[in-house]
């Protein structure tokens, strides 16, 4: 090799910031990705609030948001109807995106997230439950959501495991597995139930974002707030491990517990989304995916993702608001709709799944 | 077992084990076993099939914990030592990994350079150096920009040497690193790692399955079966046909290597074992062969 060697100030398509002993890497092209996500995320749900029955301007929403309002009908509406179901949208968005991401990498496929492998039904099953046996209270059904979806991780996990060691196609197969067997669990809850609890259950089953209220948004929030540190500060180490556990180990990663930290995580992000507004589909699966893409990089795209989930959750918002047909289409069917296109999508032109 | 008790003995190693035992639960591999690094050499551990070569490989560098015993770095228990500390001192190459789909190869080398990066010191002066002269050093430089995914199964095994050479360990352990690798590949690689021995002073450690190549290129060999040491040091006296026959059952001669000098193992083979009673080798009557034996008297 007589070539001369390559000036690398920084790896090829990052940027090198440096302050002191300090130096950040960053990709031009995941900040421009990220900043127009933002940007997106933010003008969505500003639309999304001047939608509904009552006609409401932006000037007056704005208004009233910035706390200017007349404290009559429309103060109470935005602060209390619509802001919350905005809300709930966002974080429910962010929550899924980010899970999806960390599955994908965990589990090194495309397929690997939340809904396919079971945690969604299993936090499902755990509001179930709470709806059924004690009624429809928020914060009560994002706490079982949470249990439901932790138990049925651990459970994946366990049978997942073999030799202290969890194979991805192992974690997949068992997550679909066991998911299958909560999809009856939760249609015998229906069957057994109470009528009008069950007719509550269904709708909730639906994935909606009616009727959201402050108890729907808190959870998710702040478990979104305290969890994305949490995953950003694994996610390098996590990127490492989807090189092969021995690989990462060798560079100094104790892969084990990263990756039960990070599936932690992950699991609890997604039942929190599924205990505010249901069992959304496909916003776990296709927005990582998408961030992925627009970014090109081999990192995680851990705020990408959640941005992009929170922009897929507020279109599909919009579009079911204002869509002009008879019957408002809950939300999580919206996105199964255009997620199972997007599936259907990425498995036709996909070389590698 | 003359052997044990070589001159290496003394030989400074700064990687150690001690009364190893290791396996998986009830399924015992290898048991009491006790080894030494010597710094500085290449050496290649050799043996049968399923003798546990890996094994050891594995745990000493914590891959494996070890059911009894200890491997130690500098004296110190490796399980005990900082999993980044300890993976600056000591690289892996394992026998696979996956590259993540459509990295590039500056990419993939670039990340040899975790344990020496934090969150808020993610890439320095010394991480670009390092990764220059580990991709110029296995030759893949003019590969940099280039899809890991696209490249032939011997550029492939330079890329993840380099990511690992980028690391930057005084000590690397090579897990069976020319098995599926077309022989001129094998060669090419084996040059490489004993160039990296001589000329940048790395202890290296290499499972390798091809004796002849052990012998050719390691300057120590440790010798196993059944889980245990069986022979340990220079591959030139070390190389015997009692040796073979007790480690592999397997009858042959050996003769020097016309282009190394160093062993080289010929097997009688099966059919041939049946005949050697009899008068000479089918083998040996080839004219290069018998001109060397007769060079060797």
């Amino acid at each position: 090799m007589s070539k001369a060697l390559p000036s690398l100030k920084a790896p090829p398509n990052t940027r090198l910031w440096r302050y002191g002993g300090w130096s950040l890497l960053y990709s031009p092209r995941a900040l421009v990705v990220g900043t127009v996500l933002a940007m997106l995320m933010v003008v969505t749900a500003a639309l999304v609030l001047t939608l509904g029955k009552m006609d409401i301007g932006p000037g007056h929403v704005l208004a009233v948001l910035l706390g200017k309002g007349d404290g009559g009908l429309h103060d109470h509406i935005i602060l209390n109807i619509r802001l919350p179901r905005v809300l709930t949208a966002l974080f429910v968005g962010v929550a899924l995106g980010i899970s999806g991401a960390v599955f994908q990498s965990v589990s090194r496929n495309a397929l690997g997230s939340p809904d396919v492998i079971g945690f969604t039904t299993g936090a499902a099953t755990g509001a179930l439950a709470q709806i059924i046996l004690s009624g429809p209270d928020p914060l009560c059904i994002a706490m079982a959501a949470v249990v439901g979806g932790v138990l049925t991780a651990v459970a994946v996990y366990a049978l997942a495991r073999q030799g202290g060691v969890v194979g991805s196609y192992r974690l997949i197969l068992t997550g679909i597995g066991v998911g299958a067997v909560l999809t009856a669990l939760n249609g015998l809850m229906l069957v057994r139930g109470d009528l009008d609890d069950a007719v509550m259950a269904n709708l909730w089953l639906a994935g909606s974002l009616h009727a959201r209220t402050w108890d729907h948004v808190w959870p998710v929030m702040i478990g979104t707030a305290l969890l994305v540190p949490v995953v950003l500060a694994g996610a390098s180490a996590l990127r490492m491990i989807e090189m092969g556990d021995d690989i990462a180990s060798q560079l100094g990663i104790r892969v084990e517990r990263v990756r039960l930290t990070m599936i932690f995580a992950a699991v609890v992000l997604a039942a929190l989304a599924v205990g505010a507004a249901g069992p959304i589909a496909f916003v776990a699966l296709a927005a990582p995916q998408l961030a992925a893409r627009l970014c090109r990089g081999t990192g995680l795209p851990v705020l990408s993702a959640g941005l992009m989930g929170s922009v897929l959750l507020l279109a599909a918002d919009l579009l079911t608001q204002s869509l002009p047909l008879a019957v408002s289409v809950p939300i999580g069917r919206m996105t199964g709709i255009v997620g199972g296109i997007y599936l259907i999508w990425l498995l036709t032109r996909s070389r590698q799944l | 077992m003359t052997a044990l008790e070589a001159p290496d003995v003394a030989a400074p190693a700064r990687l150690q084990a001690q009364g190893l035992s290791l396996g998986y639960g009830q399924h015992i591999i290898c048991r009491d076993l006790s080894v030494r690094i010597p710094d500085g050499r290449f050496t290649a551990i050799v043996g049968p099939n399923g003798c546990g070569k890996s094994t050891l490989l594995r745990s000493l560098c914590r891959l494996m914990p070890p059911l009894a015993g200890r491997v130690c770095l500098d004296g110190k228990d490796i399980h005990r030592l900082p999993t980044r500390q300890l993976a600056r001192q000591l690289g892996l190459l394992p026998q696979s990994s996956q590259a993540p789909p459509g990295i590039t190869v500056v990419d993939l080398v670039a990340r040899g350079r975790y344990p020496h990066q934090g969150l808020f010191r993610q890439w320095s002066d010394e991480d670009a150096t390092a990764v220059s002269q580990a991709m110029a050093a296995t030759g893949v430089t003019e590969l940099s920009e280039q899809e890991v995914d696209q490249l032939s199964g011997g550029q492939r095994q330079r890329v993840w040497v380099a990511m690992v050479l980028a690391q930057q360990t005084p000590l690397l352990l090579l897990d069976e690193p020319t098995t599926f690798l077309d022989i001129a590949h094998q060669i090419d690689l084996l040059e490489l790692f004993r160039a990296l021995n001589r000329v940048a002073d790395h202890t290296l450690v290499a499972v390798l399955h091809d004796l002849n190549q052990a012998c050719r290129y390691a300057d120590h060999l440790i010798v196993m079966a059944n889980g245990g040491i069986v022979a340990e040091g220079d591959p030139a006296t070390l190389m015997t046909v009692e040796l073979v026959s007790e480690v592999f059952a397997l009858d042959c001669v050996i003769i020097e290597d016309p282009v190394s000098h160093t062993p080289l193992m010929i097997p009688r083979g099966r059919s041939a074992q049946t005949q050697s009673t009899g008068g000479p080798l089918v083998s040996l009557e080839h004219p290069t062969l018998r001109g060397r034996q007769h060079a060797e008297k």
